[in-house]
């Protein structure tokens, strides 16, 4: 068990180094350089040079990459080009805000996933299967723009309601931070709520021909007693994978809600920061949102060798 | 969708199964339709979506970018346009139509790109193995830690916006782009990437399955090469894989794009996309002009449901694992 668990944990280093250099050529691959696309087309090349000076982007490629590598190791993503403040104080503020978007989600979706697939899987071939099939695959279509959208757009005629123009956090007022991020988090939820739902049916048609359910089945037991004792159990592992699997997406989706709903998280950060071109803040978050996926991944691997003991001793 | 496994079996009958040739392409046309309802509901969403593209000029009832200022901010059906007008009186039916030729370029460019990259890279990795393999996988492990619109806006972003006509190429095939085609070209190119990734994963791992079979050790025992081995066996058996994955991503390609669009890093105007159709005056008139959030949403979301049945459809029919089970 440590064994796997420290075998996973080596792979994180050189992937997460992989993550950095990545990140850092990608910035240094913008045609004319990060300084002048920063300051646009008038900027005279004084102004491109004392940026680019400030930035450190004077410097050999290998140094600006170990000064800046020296930096984030130490949770110093530099200095906003835009906003002229420490990127990493920002973030401070603007992650916990997406993680609690994201977490919201993750747990709509699980809650509305898992009946909805495992019905399905019980009922399979009938009305109730079909339904939940479609359903899932329209989870899947509807744009979650289109969805934030729609919602601004009929709950301001309809029922004269707009989203909470102040932002409260959650430790200020839990009522209020709620009720700011309920409609995202449920337009998220149920974008995400498509694959799991697949997954959970498909898994559950799996274990329901099983053996040991067939035993269940002819002890005499209720359909209940065989799906909850027996089934459910053994069905979810593999569902708990692609639940981790999702934070990538989770995190693509909150980009686009909490730009929809005004809300102060780090996808909205990111947009305002490409609307300026602004190269610091734009690596920083890349680099947090693949270091968000990355332990994610990791946690899933660990979590599912402990529910699922074939998987770390293959 | 909503495929028995009674049903997806009764596309191939056991005499195909007997013929190696199979049944003709006609036969398994009528099979799928009859027996697959829900994935030729979403083959004929697609073709609608092919047909508005190719045909706009000819299927819309005005161009994209023909202003009628006296009709700014109709509703539907209202002075000859049947979906309403915008801000600056541009006919909303016509520019979802010619919206449709960005969707299906971006997807279908996009998906092409993928597949070619990630089959190459999947097939030669998983068929190889051995170091070249594990070097491969780590350089995937980093490429699908990013999420894929954080990637798509951050890829485009360092292209920069386009804003003057580029040429590219020399001689014949000098090609000059628009700003608008060359954002496209920029997109494509971005989303062909980012689906490389994950998708070269998943046929490495079909790969890895099919090289495991006892008809590889065969074709080797009697003489055959690696490229007659990936030619014959692995490439037609990783085929279905391949068609399956390609169906899947032109959905999520449409979703990105217009996610783009609707960012505003997308296709700049006046060319019509969907997503910044949901951007800008929609957003800025929502009270006024309700209906102008609508209709792109609702060709967005067609469209990719209809993919995305398709795609559950071709995989009940095509990889015979799954059928009936997801």
């Amino acid at each position: 068990m440590s064994r796997y668990i420290l075998q996973r944990l080596l792979f994180i280093p050189p992937t997460l180094l992989g993550v950095t250099l990545l990140v850092f050529m990608a910035i240094r691959l913008i045609p004319g350089g990060a300084a002048s696309a920063a300051l646009g087309e008038n900027a005279t090349p004084q102004a491109v040079h004392d940026l680019e000076h400030k930035l450190g982007l004077d410097r050999s490629i290998p140094e600006q990459y170990v000064r800046w590598l020296g930096g984030v190791a130490h949770g110093d993503f530099g200095e906003s080009i835009q906003l002229k403040r420490s990127v990493s104080q920002e973030l401070k503020t603007f992650v916990p805000v997406t993680l609690e978007l994201g977490l919201i989600a993750m747990l709509i979706s699980v809650c509305i996933a898992l009946p909805i697939g495992t019905l399905s899987a019980m009922r399979q071939d009938r009305l109730a299967d079909y339904g939940a099939r479609s359903l899932a695959i329209l989870m899947l279509s509807l744009p979650s723009f289109w969805l934030g959208t729609l919602v601004l757009t009929f709950g301001s005629v309809w029922f004269n309601w707009a989203p909470p123009l102040k932002y409260y956090s959650l430790f200020d007022s839990p009522g209020k931070n709620l009720a700011i991020l309920i409609a995202p988090a449920l337009i998220l939820g149920a974008a995400l709520s498509g694959t799991v739902m697949r997954l959970t049916r498909a898994q559950m048609l799996e274990v329901l021909r099983q053996d040991y359910v067939r035993t269940a089945w002819a002890k005499g037991l209720r359909e209940r007693t065989v799906v909850a004792r027996h089934a459910v159990r053994n069905a979810f592992i593999p569902v708990v994978t692609v639940i981790g699997l999702q934070v990538p997406v989770v995190i693509g989706g909150t980009v686009i809600l909490e730009t929809i709903f005004s809300i102060p998280g780090m996808g909205r950060f990111l947009v305002n920061a490409i609307s300026a071109r602004d190269y610091t803040v734009i690596q920083a978050v890349n680099l947090i949102v693949a270091a968000i996926a990355i332990t994610a991944n990791l946690v899933v691997d660990i979590s599912y060798s402990i529910l699922d003991p074939r998987v770390r001793y293959s | 969708m909503a495929s028995t496994a009674t049903n997806s079996e009764s596309i191939f009958t056991p005499y195909d199964r007997l013929n190696s040739r199979g049944p003709s392409l006609g036969t398994a046309v009528v099979r799928f339709l009859r027996h697959k309802p829900m994935g030729a509901f979403g083959a004929a969403m697609v073709l609608v979506i092919i047909a508005c593209a190719v045909f706009a000029p000819q299927i819309a009832p005005y161009h994209f970018d023909k202003h009628d200022f006296l009709h700014r901010l109709k509703p539907p059906n209202t002075a000859g346009h049947l979906l309403g007008t915008d801000d600056q009186g541009r006919d909303i039916l016509s520019r979802i139509i010619y919206g449709a030729r960005v969707s299906a370029f971006v997807g279908f460019g996009s998906v092409l790109i993928a597949t070619l990259a990630a089959g190459t890279i999947g097939i030669v990795s998983g068929y190889t193995g051995g170091k070249l393999d594990t070097i491969v996988q780590r350089m995937v492990d980093i490429w699908i830690a990013f999420p894929a619109l954080i990637l798509l806006i951050t890829i485009t972003a360092i292209f920069g916006t386009p804003t003057s006509v580029h040429t590219i190429g020399a001689g014949p095939l000098k090609l000059s782009l628009d700003p608008s085609q060359l954002r496209a070209g920029q997109i494509i190119f971005a989303l062909g990437l980012i689906f490389t990734g994950g998708s070269s994963r998943v046929i490495r791992s079909a790969v890895i399955s099919v090289r495991g079979n006892q008809y590889i050790e065969g074709a080797r025992t009697v003489g055959a090469g690696s490229p007659r081995i990936l030619l014959h066996y692995i490439v037609p058996n990783v085929m279905p894989t391949l068609i399956i994955l390609a169906s899947v991503q032109l959905g999520a390609a449409i979703l990105l794009e217009t996610s783009l669009g609707f960012l505003g890093f997308g296709i700049p105007p006046p060319v019509p996309s969907w997503g910044s159709m949901l951007a800008g005056v929609a957003q800025r008139e929502i009270r006024r002009d309700p209906w102008l959030s609508v209709w792109p949403g609702a060709a967005i979301a067609m469209t990719v449901f209809g993919f995305n049945m398709l795609g559950d459809a071709l995989r009940d029919v095509l990889d015979p694992r799954l059928r009936g089970a997801r």
